[in-house]
């Protein structure tokens, strides 16, 4: 199992390596992006079989990353969690409809993205 | 606390000084005035008493001249009373009461001159000050750009006035450095963490095997002491083997739940992120407000600067013109 963590924060990123550690995996096991420019050309060299991906940042945002990604290509199909302070309703909704899979709100602790990656994962 | 049409003009304006210079704040005349020595001081309070004095001599004249006239008639009317007391009594009481009314007037005029310098030190104190003051006004004139820059200064200190703008104190760069610096700093924090993780799964992974080691010799202690009993021996290596598995799982133990109170602190460092979010937030509003103030304030260009009038009727100002003051005024040039 390969995940991209793509946040422009890396405390952040660290922090969501660190919860993704605790839940089982290893250091080798997820890669990380600071935006989304960086994680699309990741995601053409690469595979992964899970995103997890902030939506603000900075040169491409999360939204825009997985337009990019449903827009066509090997990952395509790759289910895909944001994880992002945008708490709105309309802003889950638009995500939602951009097509992630599904949707975490900062702060969030392990067992809240085990349970979202154990659903994605099915 | 609000700021006077001054202080503000003051301060959009780089600092510059009002014609009046203000009296309150004058740190440069107290220091020029502190720098003087002592000697000097002495010498310049001598000179300026001297000419106070001479002055004031020279104004008080017609003072001096009243009181001395008065006196004069006080002596005549003593004078006359001690002739008619005289006529009345003995020619030996004379000498007496000559010595009297010497002492009379003598006191009257020792009375009259400590009125007198008593008048005088008065003056010299009331213009001491002036004194003192006039010559430091005159050289903070000349200075007005440093004393503007004192008094925004001290502005400054007492926070009336914001910080000049440069890019250290710019808001927005202001937090955005706020954001970098914490950014980094988490990272730090989250590095400690990281060792401190790094550092219970070593503990953890030394003592496993200790822990796997002490629990066969149980079992074989146990064996033994089930096939030995009478072997006191065996009774208690078993009991020093129990006491060590369970300081070795307690060690384990106390790992683990260290390990999650740290990957709980690094949860609780999410905070980091969105407060830096939020301060991007506020960074945001104030770029667009300072755009739109802009643009609110700004014109097209295509004015040329105006002139704008300094003195309007209305104006808290002492330098502005009456009616009368601009009729004496016309009369006095249409004369010349």
């Amino acid at each position: 199992m390969k995940i991209l963590i793509v946040d422009d924060s890396s405390t952040m990123r660290r922090i969501i390596g660190n919860v993704v550690q605790q839940l089982g995996f290893s250091k080798d096991d997820f890669d990380e992006a600071e935006d989304g420019v960086v994680a699309w050309a990741m995601l053409q060299k690469g595979q992964y079989d899970i995103v997890l991906t902030d939506w603000n940042m900075p040169n491409m945002n999360g939204l825009d990353l997985v337009k990019n990604i449903r827009g066509g290509g090997a990952h395509q199909k790759t289910p895909i969690i944001m994880i992002t302070t945008e708490g709105g309703k309309m802003e889950v909704i638009t995500a939602l409809k951009a097509g992630v899979n599904n949707y975490i709100v900062k702060p969030f602790n392990a067992a809240i993205l085990k349970e979202k990656l154990d659903g994605v994962l099915k | 606390m609000s700021m006077s049409q001054e202080e503000i003009e003051a301060l959009m304006s780089g600092i510059e000084v009002e014609e009046t210079p203000s009296p309150t704040v004058n740190n440069d005349e107290i220091k020029i005035v502190e720098e003087k020595s002592p000697e000097d001081e002495i010498s310049e309070l001598i000179n300026s008493d001297i000419t106070d004095v001479s002055n004031n001599d020279e104004l008080n004249m017609d003072e001096v001249s009243e009181i001395l006239n008065e006196n004069e008639n006080i002596q005549e009317d003593i004078s006359n009373n001690t002739k008619l007391e005289l006529d009345e009594n003995s020619t030996n009481e004379t000498s007496e009461e000559e010595l009297s009314i010497d002492e009379l007037v003598n006191s009257i005029a020792t009375d009259d001159a400590s009125e007198l310098s008593m008048d005088i030190d008065s003056i010299n104190d009331t213009n001491m000050n002036d004194i003192l003051s006039e010559p430091t006004l005159q050289e903070s004139s000349s200075n007005n750009d440093e004393i503007g820059k004192d008094w925004a200064e001290t502005r400054i200190d007492q926070g009336v006035f914001p910080f000049p703008v440069d890019k250290d104190t710019q808001v927005v760069n202001q937090l955005s450095e706020v954001a970098s610096d914490s950014e980094e700093k988490a990272s730090k924090i989250l590095d400690t963490l990281s060792l401190v993780l790094d550092n219970n799964d070593l503990i953890s992974k030394k003592i496993k095997p200790v822990d796997e080691f002490i629990s066969s010799q149980i079992a074989l202690l146990e064996t033994l002491h089930a096939k030995f009993p009478n072997v006191a021996q065996f009774k208690e290596n078993l009991d020093i083997a129990k006491s060590l598995d369970d300081n070795c799982k307690s060690v384990l133990e106390n790992c683990d739940d260290e390990n999650m109170e740290i990957f709980g602190a690094m949860e609780l460092m999410q905070f980091n992120d969105i407060n830096r979010q939020k301060i991007e937030r506020v960074m945001s509003v104030i770029r667009k407000l300072s755009t739109y103030l802009n643009n609110l304030f700004e014109d097209d260009n295509s004015h040329k600067e105006i002139v704008v009038a300094k003195h309007i009727s209305g104006d808290i100002q002492t330098d502005l013109v009456g009616a009368d003051d601009l009729e004496s005024l016309i009369d006095e040039y249409s004369k010349g």
